[in-house]
């Protein structure tokens, strides 16, 4: 029985469970989708304790309203906007606490992430902090751009299923991942110099 | 046009691969188990939005600032410097000059203070038309005398009263009397009111006389 599960697809599967409330349909789901979402909500807000909180939130609402999933639709864009509001949430409820900060809003804003004196080539070389670099880059790019860019540069998503995700127009899409691409290269710039 | 315009993906190779190379993020090894607890034990409770919903740090520079005031309150409270508070303090009493301005409060009280000395206390009380005297004597026995006064009230002036300063308040129209300036353009001067032994009343009245009796001799040779 759990091999057959094992062997259906993500919309099969949720229907095994909307049907039958089979947990270990669910249970599969999970496994599935538990680092892929890990990996997005993580770029996404930058810490990972409140990543893991905001990734166990998506699969206890996936649970909870299983019954709201529609059939014409992929469950990874369902699950994935669930785990994208949640994210969204906590980057405003940030944004309220942090006062006295820096907006990331600004479109002027072209802070150098890091200035290529300090990293030096031969630590550039380390991969470990390269890509804390490119992280620290990515939390610096607007979030409309920023989690379009994730989605399909990171998780490798189709533009058609981030235009399902965030509920935009597959031309909306294209223009915010192309203005986030090139926030991203300015802020990396030094890094490419090399 | 558009789609041509932002598929051209060739611009931002770098960063594509870049971020294509970056490391996946895992969850945690007992994940699925804590999920599961959570769910068994009907743990709903959403913590991420919960987190949103807990007010608490609005407070957190509030506190900070109360627990640093209080802080540098009993640093700064050992300063040897001990400042008087003016509005605490009991005002201080100047008998001397303090009268009551209202008839019938008696000054004796401020006699009290002054028992200890074994001179005898003379102090006089005013009550609407009466003149009392208050002696306290050195055996602490407080008497109360009449005065019946000599002089018009209106027309003289206790002379020693306004020299030290006792009815600077409620004689003020008496000192103008006695300076003979004010409104009264008759200014009729009875007399001063004089304490003292007989002697000093006859040894007094001896160099009056001797000053007048030099006077009209100095009028007569003129």
């Amino acid at each position: 029985m759990n091999k057959k599960l094992a062997d259906l697809t993500d919309e099969e599967l949720i229907k095994v469970f909307q049907d039958s409330n089979t947990i270990e349909a669910y249970e599969i789901l999970v496994k599935r989708f538990k680092d892929p979402l890990m990996n997005f909500v993580y770029r996404f807000v930058g810490d990972k304790d409140i990543s893991t909180d905001i990734v166990q939130d998506t699969m206890i609402k996936f649970y909870l309203n299983k019954d709201s999933y529609k059939s014409f639709a992929k469950f990874s864009t369902w699950i994935y906007t669930i785990a994208g509001n949640l994210a969204k949430n906590e980057l405003k409820r940030r944004k309220r606490r942090t006062i006295l900060s820096l907006s990331n809003d600004d479109k002027e804003h072209t802070i150098q992430v890091e200035d290529k004196s300090y990293y030096a080539p031969d630590r550039l070389a380390d991969g470990s902090i390269k890509s804390e670099i490119i992280q620290r880059a990515l939390l610096k790019v607007k979030p409309v751009y920023r989690e379009v860019v994730i989605l399909r540069d990171v998780q490798g998503l189709s533009y058609e299923e981030i235009a399902e995700i965030t509920k935009l127009s597959i031309g909306t899409v294209k223009s915010r991942i192309n203005r986030g691409r090139t926030q991203l290269q300015k802020l990396l710039k030094n890094i490419y110099k090399e | 046009m558009e789609n041509n315009l932002y598929n051209n993906d060739s611009q931002f190779e770098k960063i594509v691969k870049t971020l294509q190379s970056l490391p996946k993020i895992k969850t945690e090894s007992n994940f699925e188990f804590k999920l599961m607890t959570r769910i068994q034990n009907k743990n709903f409770v959403i913590e991420s939005e919960n987190r949103r919903f807990n007010k608490a740090w609005i407070l957190a520079p509030s506190f900070t600032a109360v627990a640093a005031a209080v802080l540098l309150f009993f640093v700064f409270s050992d300063n040897p410097i001990e400042f008087e508070n003016l509005l605490m303090q009991e005002p201080k009493m100047r008998s001397e000059i303090v009268t009551s301005p209202e008839p019938g409060v008696t000054e004796a009280q401020s006699a009290k203070s002054s028992v200890a000395d074994n001179t005898p206390q003379v102090e006089e009380e005013i009550a609407k038309d009466e003149r009392y005297r208050v002696v306290v004597n050195p055996n602490d026995a407080v008497v109360k005398e009449r005065i019946t006064p000599t002089f018009d009230e209106n027309k003289s002036v206790d002379l020693d009263n306004v020299m030290n300063g006792r009815n600077i308040r409620s004689k003020v129209s008496s000192r103008a009397l006695l300076a003979g300036g004010g409104s009264q353009s008759n200014f009729n001067f009875d007399g001063f009111i004089f304490r003292g032994s007989d002697k000093q009343m006859e040894v007094l009245r001896r160099q009056i006389d001797s000053i007048r009796s030099s006077m009209q001799q100095q009028n007569n040779l003129k």
